[in-house]
């Protein structure tokens, strides 16, 4: 199997006990997982406690344990997407339904800031956004849009100036034509 | 001659209107009724234009019927407003010229200094 690298102690790591070189099938102990492309720092994504790498997505069935995502695209920040502690269900559980304990989520694509589109406490992933948000950038305002039921606004449309003095001011020149 | 001495500046935030008056060389004022073009420029000091008001959409009218001489050159503080690019502010030129009935063009304002000024607070 393929370790492409490997986190620091703690970090995506099992602490105790052997876990890598071994070969896909060996008897007992934690095993590596086959294909990590990347190890996220400690509590995020990971469980410090317990075996945790070298179970595939497929494994949900083998019991309590934490068990390693099939693709993580990218890895959120502590509390951003991420429930660090908990004990039970922290992410999104599988769709395989695997019994006991925590499991990561099969698949994810994106996660948000704090308080952005994400509940730090409890599930927060597949859930909509259905409030919408009034942002200020000093004297601009922003008008957003995709704003309504559902949709999480993602970029200004228009920016313009706000201040405007409403004062109408009359010039008075002369043009003259050669002739 | 063609004026180019009427220099004027602005609050960038103000809207504005330019009244010009007309005249020829012994200063009476041209009847500019048969007009059928108008044109005015604010232009910056490479020349490229960058505001531009036309009789025939409305930017430029007759203070009353155009035989006084008296063309209005309407402005907001909208078209010193550049979006995401900003505000226009600082020195730029203006022109003005105007077609005859017979489709001859003549210059009456060229090279004027413009300032678009910002207002700070207090002003």
């Amino acid at each position: 199997m393929a370790v492409t690298r490997l986190g620091y102690e703690g970090y995506g790591v099992r602490r105790a006990g052997s876990f890598a070189g071994k070969g896909s099938a060996p008897p007992g102990g934690p095993h590596p997982v086959p294909n990590i492309t990347r190890l996220s720092p400690d509590g995020y994504f990971t469980r410090r406690d317990g075996s945790f790498a070298g179970k595939t997505t497929t494994s949900g069935g083998g019991g309590a344990g934490a068990h390693p995502v099939g693709t993580i695209t990218r890895l959120g920040e502590a509390g951003y997407g991420v429930r660090r502690y908990g004990a039970n269900a922290f992410a999104g559980k599988s769709s395989g339904t695997p019994s006991g304990g925590p499991h990561p989520v099969s698949r994810v694509t994106r996660l948000g800031l704090d308080g952005y589109g994400v509940k730090r406490n409890g599930a927060f992933s597949g859930k909509s956004v259905t409030a919408s948000i009034v942002a200020g950038y000093g004297s601009l305002l922003a008008f957003w849009t995709g704003v309504g039921a559902g949709n999480l606004p993602d970029a200004p449309s228009i920016i313009t100036r706000a201040r405007l003095s409403g004062l109408r001011r009359t010039i008075s020149l002369t043009g003259e034509v050669d002739e | 001659m063609t004026a180019n001495n009427q220099d004027f500046d602005i609050y960038n935030d103000d809207d504005w209107e330019i009244i010009f008056t007309v005249v020829d060389n012994a200063g009476a004022a041209i009847n500019l009724s048969g007009c059928t073009e108008i044109t005015w420029w604010l232009y910056d000091g490479r020349r490229n234009i960058k505001l531009t008001k036309l009789k025939t959409t409305g930017g430029i009218d007759f203070v009353t019927s155009g035989t006084d001489g008296k063309i209005r050159v309407n402005g907001t503080a909208a078209d010193f407003d550049l979006g995401l690019a900003g505000v226009m502010e600082g020195d730029f030129f203006h022109g003005a010229q105007g077609v005859d009935a017979t489709g001859a063009p003549f210059t009456f304002v060229a090279g004027s200094r413009v300032l678009l000024k910002v207002r700070a607070a207090g002003d």
